[in-house]
């Protein structure tokens, strides 16, 4: 008899703990994560280092308009002849998930992440450093999507030290995303 | 069975219990868990939608491009979506509803249009459905220009947790039987052991007591039947001993009464004639009466000692000189036996708290025992020291000695080595009672051929 008793305590404590200790479970949709981005660092150097600066469990997100798919763009941003990079991710927290676009600087063979701009949206449309106002100085393009209702850009450029929104406008597909 | 209907009947209370208390609770958290998520999907849907609207569609019209907005926001989306205006107007509807109608009644609407968030849980008033809806405010330079909504079905959700539900229930119920059903069976090795007891306690009472319980388990009852069963090997041992008392002591009776029978038939006839034989006859009838009224005087002590309504007159007693009084009482018994007997004891004894008769009376008896086993030229010691806290008087013969197996009886009333050696069997089980309630202890040590030590403790306190 006691056994039984011992183990409806034991089971009951587990449930109480599992459902009252962490709040509620996860539920599927939120488990579901591509498995561990070992493959996709084989190609370089450069992206696992700056992967490793991502918090844990991010997600990187392809810009769909690119077609090689690059997850990282390359860009000289603050002028200094050195090229930045720009990893935008996906980070799952406790109501939902968050789009964040982070800004790495290269200093003494070593990357280091000096910003960082929340996004919108379902994901990621576009992603690029280049001259969009022609000031000759390059700026950081983002574009997020919101599927079919359009997709809306947001530029920004380094002031001082650090990024600036510059401009935000809604575009339509990619006809309309003349940038040059 | 009682039992058994009790033990069966404890088995499914408890499991009941315990699978209801885990059903509710297993229940109680599937609804929650399911609705739970349905609110936060949609209210995240929504949440995303809104804070987009405000980051790039801000300059246009809400209406003119509702449309559009329509597409995006119901995007990965099946529930539907619903555009409202401010005035609580429908401007858009996934599901192809006419725009225009109103949707003020609504609570989540209500809560949306005035800047907050909403949810609301109930049944289409058109279509009688279980609904779950969730409203956001669609904000425009830090003003409400309408609000975006998102209706779910909740029809599946009910569907699926009912379904759980029996499932969970059907375990329950199935757990519930498959306890019960294991405890008839396992509550009979509790009661088949308690018949047995039952039955074999029956037949005891009926006067059998060649019966045993078989013994079922190593377990509580088990030694309960063992108990029962040594109760019935005693009781038997003790008709036994009663059967066997009975007859010594009508033989024992016997003997003096038909020497004086004998002796009296004798004088009848030449008593007048011959006065030497008479007074020889007269002496031997003193004497066999003597014998016989000691015998009663045993059986009647023995009868109050084992009623416990004897009481011990305690005095103080000099063991000196109550060893040397015996000493000199029995000395002649001795020496036509040719035994020695020795009185020893130590100088400085106490002087205790005794009954000195009864004490008296327990040394003869020990003294007429060890003569009676020992042969002429043997020796008995009878001796007396103090040790811590207690007096011990040893009785020590070189006498036949008491073999192992009749040593373990030898302080049982009615037992005798021989049962037809002379005596009631009870002069030794007398002693012990007395030592006894003296707070005393009677111990005897002894190998067959080299002799016996009777050991008497008794205590100096003299309670």
């Amino acid at each position: 008899m006691s056994r039984k008793f011992k183990g409806i305590q034991l089971m009951s404590t587990l449930i109480l703990l599992l459902l009252g200790g962490c709040g509620v479970p996860a539920t599927p949709v939120d488990l579901i994560e591509s498995p561990a981005p070992e493959i996709s660092l084989q190609n370089g150097n450069v992206s696992h280092d700056l992967m490793k600066l991502l918090p844990h469990k991010a997600q990187i997100l392809s810009p769909k308009q690119e077609k090689q798919r690059n997850d990282i763009s390359y860009g000289d941003l603050d002028g200094d002849g050195i090229e930045e990079a720009v990893i935008v991710y996906e980070e799952k927290n406790e109501t939902g998930k968050l789009l964040k676009a982070a800004l790495f600087r290269q200093h003494q063979e070593q990357w280091h992440k000096i910003s960082e701009v929340e996004g919108f949206g379902y994901g990621l449309d576009y992603a690029g450093i280049l001259d969009i106002n022609h000031d000759g100085r390059s700026e950081l393009a983002l574009g997020w999507s919101l599927g079919e209702a359009g997709s809306g850009l947001d530029v920004y450029g380094w002031r001082e030290d650090g990024l600036r929104l510059l401009s935000k406008k809604v575009y339509q597909g990619k006809t309309e995303l003349n940038l040059k | 069975m009682g039992i058994r209907k009790r033990l069966v009947g404890s088995y499914f209370v408890v499991i009941s219990l315990t699978v209801l208390i885990l059903e509710i609770f297993l229940i109680v958290s599937v609804r929650y868990y399911y609705f739970h998520n349905m609110e936060r999907i949609l209210m995240n849907q929504a949440e995303l939608s809104a804070s987009f609207f405000q980051q790039y569609f801000t300059d246009e019209d809400l209406e003119e491009q509702s449309d559009r907005l329509l597409k995006g926001f119901g995007y990965h989306s099946d529930a539907q979506v619903q555009i409202i205006h401010p005035s609580g107007r429908l401007l858009r509807d996934s599901a192809g509803f006419e725009p225009g109608m109103t949707m003020n009644q609504y609570a989540d609407v209500q809560s949306a249009i005035s800047g907050e968030p909403g949810t609301w849980r109930g049944k289409d008033p058109f279509t009688h459905e279980a609904v779950l809806s969730v409203s956001y405010p669609l904000e425009a330079h830090h003003l409400t220009v309408g609000a975006v909504r998102f209706v779910t079905s909740l029809n599946g959700t009910i569907a699926t947790v009912n379904q759980i539900m029996i499932l969970l229930i059907g375990v329950g119920l199935a757990v519930v039987a498959i306890v019960t059903t294991l405890g008839i069976f396992l509550s009979a090795t509790i009661t088949r052991s308690i018949r047995d007891l039952k039955q074999v306690a029956d037949r005891m009472t009926e006067g059998d007591f060649r019966i045993h319980v078989q013994k079922r388990y190593r377990d509580e009852l088990g030694s309960l039947g063992d108990t029962l069963n040594k109760m019935a090997v005693r009781i038997v041992k003790s008709e036994q001993l009663k059967n066997d008392f009975i007859s010594s002591v009508s033989h024992e009776l016997r003997t003096p009464l038909t020497s004086i029978k004998g002796w009296v038939i004798t004088m009848k006839s030449n008593g007048s004639v011959d006065t030497d034989l008479f007074h020889e006859g007269l002496e031997i009838i003193e004497s066999e009466s003597d014998r016989l009224s000691r015998m009663v005087d045993e059986l009647l002590d023995f009868s109050k000692l084992d009623s416990g309504r004897i009481t011990l007159h305690f005095a103080p007693v000099n063991l000196t000189d109550l060893l040397n009084h015996i000493g000199r009482q029995l000395a002649p018994r001795a020496l036509r036996q040719g035994v020695t007997l020795d009185m020893q004891a130590d100088g400085g004894l106490p002087v205790i708290q005794a009954d000195e008769n009864r004490l008296k009376q327990v040394l003869i008896n020990l003294i007429d025992n060890s003569l009676k086993f020992t042969d002429a030229s043997g020796r008995i010691t009878v001796h007396a020291r103090t040790e811590p806290k207690q007096v011990v008087i040893s009785v020590t013969d070189t006498g036949s000695g008491i073999s192992k197996d009749q040593l373990a009886n030898v302080l049982q009333k009615f037992y005798k080595g021989d049962p037809h050696a002379p005596g009631s069997g009870l002069g030794l089980a007398i002693s012990d009672q007395i030592v006894k309630l003296h707070h005393g202890q009677l111990s005897i040590t002894s190998s067959a051929d080299s002799g016996t030590i009777v050991r008497i403790c008794l205590p100096i306190g003299g309670e």
